[in-house]
């Protein structure tokens, strides 16, 4: 079974996000970077799969070009191969035209599978799955839950309005990871080593057209804190009042 | 230049994130003098034509194909394409949903424009173009982004635009949709319905959410009764997530759900910077928390420093006399 895993490497989730000082740009020279949480589980997904049915694991990112490092840990975790696409920062900040990007390069590869993390933690669109989907003609389930192959057939979970939904999807689809999919590994010191064996290829792809410009970037207002209470027997009846009087719940 | 809000509904009853969609709409479409357009499935319900005249729609698109079901993507993006080619919109709005995570891409695709999502604040510049405010960094940035391309799809965050109704006479298109859109390379096994009566909480006016300091995963009962008792949602923290306390779609944070309540209770939760980008929409928040130098306080309308083991059940036994009084 040949998989392709859509990866990006963000800022970690604990990161304080610095603007340039003439608001142009966001300030990535003291970010930490690493793979996408819930492109993560899709690798992990990807690699159970493998394990499971035998098969390739290629992982494909779009971002700049000084993101290899922290994408090579895919490599690790157990995908065979990385292919990096790189851009300039305009195309890179526009959610289609990564996705067209993106499509061209899979319509050159061979694959049953593609599986995408539900959404970056950066952007945060959540739109590169399905939109793939749409361009490539496939079948497509966002933010699955639970995984399973039967025949030519995947079998997924997804929540739908605080229900659980059950699909069967015929291959070859498309599947965003949402987090509790699986339990990512932690790479051995051997998958490590061989890691550094596998192949990487880092490719500059034709541009995509771009239909949206991030023209400035700002910080949002910081919340006045309030008003802090020990706990004293009047704090309970002045959180009521609150509750009646301001924020008008009971 | 006309404007077509998809219009979700759940039961017969439009979301809120539909009427704060119209609203955007209605206003969208007067600064650009064009139409406002609803487009709406489940013919099953002719009072939400009602509902959507009071909301200000000029125009009124019904599917006419009663088996147009939820999960259908393929099968509504068909449907508001079909639409679309009848009154040519500029932006197509949607409230944020399950649903239109899905929809929005798609269609952006199919109709080869533009899409932006999470769209907290918008206006039309000195060239005519619609400029939006959205959330980077699960809300630690906000980007401004200038749409050059149209019909653009465009995604709003939730209880962030306020709701007005204009009252119109609309005039209703029906539409047929064939059963050529759908997919059928995808099939719905089955839904297993939530055994919870509480609220989602992308939907929930009040959110109580607990972390580390509950100290035990079998303390998480006092969130749910305090969540209960105010009708709320029920949330938690990343690192009782992690640790299996509790079911990961409750998490709020930049890896979990960014939330917009009127009112969200944190109970033991620190407020991680993770944390705290995802509760940024909340409009007011309330903290109980036994470390006075905890950073949720920072953010917090209301503090409440002690132990919360002593506190949620005496909220909750106050709550309750006052209910009976």
């Amino acid at each position: 079974m040949n998989i392709i895993v859509c990866i990006k490497s963000v800022p970690v989730s604990d990161s304080i996000i610095n603007i340039t000082s003439e608001g142009g740009r966001i300030d990535t020279t003291n970010l930490k970077f690493d793979l996408n949480p819930y492109d993560e589980y899709a690798l992990e997904a990807a690699v159970q799969l493998k394990e499971q049915l035998g098969g390739n694991v290629t992982a494909l990112s779009l971002g700049p070009e000084s993101h290899a490092l922290s994408l090579k840990r895919v490599l690790a975790l157990g995908a065979d191969n990385l292919i990096q696409l790189t851009a300039d920062d305009e195309t890179l900040s526009d959610a289609l035209a990564t996705t067209q990007i993106l499509a061209e390069t899979i319509k050159g590869l061979p694959y049953d599978l593609i599986l995408c993390g539900k959404q970056s933690i950066d952007s945060g669109n959540a739109t590169t799955g399905r939109a793939l989907a749409q361009l490539l003609n496939l079948p497509c389930v966002t933010a699955v839950v639970s995984l399973t192959i039967e025949d030519n057939r995947v079998i997924v979970a997804r929540e739908l309005d605080g229900q659980r939904a059950v699909f069967e999807c015929q291959l070859p689809c498309i599947l965003t990871a949402e987090k509790g999919l699986n339990k990512p590994r932690y790479p051995s010191l051997k998958d490590i080593m061989a890691a550094r064996k596998k192949p990487t290829s880092l490719q500059k792809p034709l541009p995509a057209e771009t239909a949206t410009t991030i023209i400035g970037y700002q910080h949002p207002a910081p919340r006045q804190a309030g008003k802090i209470i020990d706990n004293n027997p009047d704090a309970v009846p002045e959180l009521l009042r609150f509750l009646k009087d301001s924020a008008g719940i009971i | 230049m006309n404007v077509l809000v998809f219009a979700e509904q759940k039961s017969g009853k439009l979301t809120r994130g539909a009427a704060e969609a119209l609203a955007v709409g209605r206003s969208l479409a007067d600064q650009i003098r064009g139409k406002l357009v609803g487009g709406i499935f489940s013919p099953e319900y002719p009072e939400l034509v009602t509902e959507l005249a009071g909301l200000g729609a000029d125009e009124i698109s019904f599917a006419a194909d009663t088996q147009i079901v939820q999960w259908d993507v393929a099968k509504q993006v068909k449907f508001i394409s079909e639409i679309c080619q009848n009154i040519s919109p500029a932006y197509i709005i949607f409230p944020k949903s399950d649903l239109s995570r899905d929809l929005a891409p798609a269609l952006a695709i199919r109709l080869a424009g533009a899409v932006v999502t999470d769209v907290l604040a918008w206006q039309i510049d000195e060239t005519g173009a619609l400029v939006v405010r959205r959330p980077l960094y699960g809300g630690k940035v906000l980007a401004s982004v200038r749409i050059r391309k149209t019909p653009a799809v465009i995604v709003l965050s939730p209880n962030v635009f306020p709701i007005s109704g204009h009252r119109v006479e609309p005039r209703i298109h029906t539409l047929s949709i064939d059963d050529s859109g759908g997919d059928n390379r995808l099939r719905l096994r089955e839904i297993i319905p939530n055994s919870s009566s509480r609220p989602a909480l992308m939907e929930a006016r009040v959110i109580v959410a607990g972390g580390r300091g509950l100290r035990a995963p079998e303390n998480f009962h006092l969130i749910e009764e305090l969540a209960d008792a105010l009708g709320g949602a029920v949330g938690a923290s990343r690192s009782i997530v992690d640790a299996g306390w509790v079911e990961q779609v409750h998490q709020v944070g930049q890896t979990g759900k960014s939330v917009a309540p009127d009112l969200y209770i944190a109970c033991g939760i620190s407020g991680a910077i993770q944390h705290l980008a995802g509760i940024r929409a909340a409009k007011q928040i309330v903290a109980i928390n036994n470390d006075p130098d905890a950073p949720i306080f920072k953010v917090a309308v209301l503090g409440i420093v002690g132990d919360l083991f002593e506190i949620i059940p005496e909220i909750i036994r106050q709550l309750k006399a006052s209910q009976r009084a």
